[in-house]
């Protein structure tokens, strides 16, 4: 019964969270905050030398191992899922993510070359971890979306927990693969300020967007995909 | 694990939404939470060379936003809240909310009426009394995280909790016999 009204709960503040306009983010998106003004300018060069240090760092990375991952093409062998169905007409490079769900199938040399090997293919990017709670909850949401739109969308899990990843997948059926990454490794494609966050790549390999915090319901993420996955094919 | 730096322009980006329907399910009104995100955000940007190193910023911002909300600053009237919850219960955007096709089409079926009377009730519960149900249905912190943004005990979460609970329980189980009986 308290449970019951828990779930209601959760599922009533998500409708009238969704009431909200979206004038009201925008302004606040729009506003100037200026944080700059109040940083001590001897700690912002240094601040941004850094940055761009860090960058250039993260260039390179990025492309000694796009190089490699190139080479390299993953080859590692995964448990299938019988459960997993897929839809008529799905290509064989989708239908083998869909053989691939639930498991953990490489780390970041592995990530990089199956992102590479996507091309062509929108690719969303979902980062979760086994102590996210607002990753599972968002997690029903996401795999409907795999189920409904897999055939045309690459749906890749990156998992940034420590080491429970695996256990947390013994026990969650996940139905996309995931990748075991640091923060730092994924933030190679996009700056990650936190998890959960989803990512959204073109056919070209750009991210064209990424939603930072959970999704809430199946509408905006719906909407997300879209816009940002199907709307680029 | 690693902590990545970054701009106060992608955490804006990032969380405004986040925070602005937290503030939104707390306040129950628009332009109340959307004035505080704003003092929060200007709050975080002051504070930014600092913030961005921690582990979880967000965290941070939804403690100014929580103590913001609840310290009255920027606080209307009971009355002018009560006519803003009146009104929502026929506002456009309310019946859009209502009317959202996601969340399990079947299920929202069965019990579309008591969910709406769910939100109803909720907007009848102070502020005090839904944040401790937002922090912890959702934004789905746990008890110590939201014992640690409310600056009180786990044990005062429990039982916080428990009592918006209740009240709920109440509000929906018999809402004609009683009517509002909230003052």
């Amino acid at each position: 019964m308290t449970e019951n009204l828990e779930q209601q709960l959760r599922v009533a503040f998500a409708q009238k969270a969704a009431a909200i306009s979206s004038e009201s983010s925008a302004r606040l998106r729009a506003s100037d905050y200026h944080p700059r003004r109040h940083a001590i300018p001897s700690g912002r060069s240094v601040g941004a030398g850094l940055a761009v240090a860090v960058s250039l760092v993260i260039g390179i990375g990025l492309l000694l191992l796009l190089h490699s991952g190139a080479r390299s093409k993953s080859t590692a062998a995964t448990p299938t899922s019988p459960s997993v169905t897929q839809p008529v007409g799905t290509p064989a490079v989708l239908a083998e993510i869909h053989r691939q769900a639930g498991s953990l199938v490489g780390s970041d040399t592995a990530f990089t070359a199956e992102l590479h090997a996507l091309h062509g293919y929108p690719v969303i990017v979902i980062a979760w971890a086994s102590w996210c709670q607002p990753c599972q909850q968002q997690s029903a949401l996401l795999q409907a979306a795999s189920r409904r739109y897999g055939n045309k969308v690459a749906f890749i899990g990156a998992d940034t927990s420590d080491t429970a990843g695996k256990t947390f997948l013994a026990n969650h059926a996940l139905n996309y693969p995931s990748y075991q990454l640091t923060v730092k490794q994924l933030s190679s494609i996009t700056p990650i300020h936190g998890i959960p966050i989803t990512i959204f790549i073109d056919p070209a390999g750009n991210v064209v967007h990424v939603q930072a915090g959970k999704y809430l319901t199946h509408g905006t993420l719906s909407a997300d995909i879209a816009q940002y996955a199907l709307g680029a094919l | 694990m690693s902590r990545v730096r970054w701009s106060f322009d992608d955490f804006v980006n990032g969380y405004v939404d986040d925070l602005l329907r937290t503030a939104f399910l707390i306040t129950w009104d628009e332009s109340e939470a959307e004035d505080l995100v704003q003092e929060c955000l200007l709050r975080v940007a002051k504070r930014w060379p600092r913030v961005r190193g921690m582990e979880m910023p967000v965290a941070y911002a939804r403690r100014i936003l929580v103590n913001l909300a609840l310290d009255g600053r920027g606080r209307r009237s009971r009355n002018r809240r009560e006519l803003d919850s009146a009104a929502d219960r026929i506002s456009p955007a309310y019946q859009a909310a209502l009317d959202l096709p996601d969340l399990d089409a079947e299920a929202d079926l069965d019990r579309l009426g008591q969910r709406s009377e769910l939100v109803v009730a909720l907007g009848q519960l102070t502020p005090q009394q839904r944040t401790v149900l937002v922090l912890r249905y959702f934004q789905d912190l746990s008890e110590a995280q939201v014992a640690d943004i409310l600056g009180c005990s786990i044990g005062t979460v429990k039982s916080s909790a428990s009592r918006g609970l209740a009240r709920l329980r109440e509000l929906v189980s018999s809402p004609r016999q009683t009517e509002v009986a909230e003052p």
